[in-house]
């Protein structure tokens, strides 16, 4: 294609009054349960010994006591997913022009920034990855995979439930569902938390609110509209409402629809519009791991001498010349893997029929 | 120690610990040949074994027999190992606890035996191993593994 004349009279002709470069915020919420941990180990492990809740028994004095053992434990070992994003910086006009042509300094802060720009987009694609990470062990307990088998970390069937009655119906008992699911958390997830965070869509908030448990029992008027000392902040893509009440739990009621795009640019919910997902407030154990990324190390010493090292980090920022296609690439990995180690502390419910939400 | 592996592919594997112990304490041991009764078989540990009198070999604990190995004489012990091979008609020098405080809940039994079956003539089993210098115990476990 030929240069069109507009190039050389742009500058006489029109003027540039402002730019608006989109940048897509990157929510946070879901990974804000998590703990953040970066190893340098190619796999990742947690080792779980769960609990009981028996009592001690009065014996004869002078009998001897009742022998205890603690004698079971698991051992999890995981390979986190690889996320390995890069771009190409010589297709930036910008760079050419630093690179050739004795650029000022003006425009090597130009690209250097535009650079950090799209390392940010890459960056925050992988924080999506992430994100969508917590958003599956929320509601299913599967990581999915693209490039590897699929990390199931075995949630109970219990705690997965579709109870058959839902709260688009008004008279739906959605109190006995909020006490099963805090009963839930209680007995099997052995959670002492009587405050329990309930993330939903807008959808069911909505159905929520029109129901006769919360405009008859849970008493809207009552409904605490600020809370200062929420535990959850430095976060986005969540909306806090207030507290509702459910048998002796008291539920911070949560509305959650961020979307993500598909690589075929299909916005799609990170959490289904149907499912409620339950957690107690305080006491869970959710890891954010990062396994190793490898980095080449370079010794100064001698030029020609580099090797590879893995490397504990959340993300690495990299560049390399492909010297095939003269190309410099910009990018960054991450290996994170999701992991709820409390994992009999999550609760997710069916709250809106799939028919509802289809329509 | 047991140790069972589930789930595993290629980026999980899950692996269950049970360090219950079997040994809880004042064990005396003896030490005979153990034979085969002539398929190959598996030996495992805290197996309850009795002895053919003519031979003096051990063998599972046969509950009607009539050549000795009716009575009971110990419980197999591998140095904590779950089982180990024994060859076809083979005999293995092993040892069996027949004395001190063992943990009921681990003993192996042939044959689908119980604690509750009999030792012709003498009565039930546990009754039997206490009179032997056995204490059977039991631990209270406190932990549990994860789900799986």
């Amino acid at each position: 294609m030929s240069i069109a004349l507009e190039q050389h009279a742009a500058e006489f002709t029109q003027a540039i009054i402002d730019v608006y470069k989109e940048e897509v915020p990157t929510p946070s919420f879901l990974r804000s349960f998590f703990t953040t941990v970066s190893k340098p180990s190619k796999f990742v492990e947690i080792w779980v010994q769960r609990g009981t809740e028996k009592i001690a028994v009065d014996v004869n004095r002078g009998g001897g006591g009742r022998r205890n053992q603690f004698s079971k434990e698991s051992q999890k070992v995981f390979l986190a997913p690889f996320y390995d994003e890069y771009f190409d910086a010589t297709s930036l006009d910008t760079y050419d022009n630093m690179v050739n042509m004795g650029a000022p300094a003006e425009l090597v802060g130009s690209t250097v920034r535009n650079i950090g720009e799209k390392l940010q987009t890459l960056r925050d694609k992988i924080n999506r990855a992430k994100e969508l990470q917590a958003s599956q062990v929320f509601e299913t307990g599967v990581v999915q995979l693209n490039s590897g088998d699929n990390i199931d970390f075995k949630r109970k069937a219990t705690s997965i439930v579709d109870p058959g009655a839902y709260w688009g119906t008004t008279t739906t008992d959605i109190e006995s569902q909020l006490i099963a699911a805090g009963t839930f958390l209680r007995t099997d997830g052995k959670s002492s938390a009587k405050v329990l965070n309930m993330i939903m869509s807008s959808t069911a908030w909505i159905a929520l609110k029109k129901s006769d448990y919360f405009t008859k029992k849970a008493n809207y008027n009552n409904v605490v509209l600020l809370d200062i000392n929420m535990p959850i902040a430095d976060s986005t893509g969540a909306s806090y409402h207030g507290q509702i009440t459910a048998g002796s739990f008291i539920l911070n009621c949560w509305t959650y629809d961020e979307t993500y795009e598909t690589d075929a640019g299909v916005d799609t919910r990170y959490l289904d519009a149907n499912n409620v997902i339950i957690l107690p407030a305080t006491g869970t154990r959710f890891v954010m791991a990062h396994a190793g990324l490898p980095k080449i190390i370079a010794d100064p010493a001698r030029a020609e001498f580099n090797f590879i090292n893995n490397m504990a980090a959340e993300f690495m920022v990299y560049n390399n010349i492909d010297t095939k296609r003269f190309a410099h690439n910009f990018g960054v990995m991450s290996a994170p893997i999701a992991v709820p180690v409390s994992i009999d502390r999550i609760y997710t419910l069916q709250a809106i029929s799939a028919e509802i939400e289809q329509g | 120690m047991s140790i069972t592996v589930s789930n595993a592919n290629n980026n999980q594997s899950f692996a269950d610990y049970d360090r219950t112990k079997f040994l809880l304490g004042d064990n005396d041991f003896s030490r005979a040949d153990y034979i085969d009764s002539g398929a190959g078989s598996t030996l495992a540990a805290y197996l309850v074994v009795s002895r053919i009198s003519a031979t003096g070999k051990l063998v599972p604990w046969v509950i009607a027999a009539s050549d000795g190995s009716e009575f009971p004489v110990g419980l197999v012990w591998l140095g904590g190992a779950a089982s180990i091979a024994v060859a076809a008609s083979a005999t293995k020098s092993i040892e069996y606890v027949n004395k001190g405080k063992v943990n009921k809940d681990l003993i192996a039994f042939p044959n689908a035996e119980t604690l509750a079956s009999v030792v012709k003539g003498m009565g039930r089993l546990d009754d039997w191993l206490e009179s032997l210098g056995l204490v059977l115990e039991s631990g209270i476990e406190l932990t549990a593994v994860d789900n799986s």
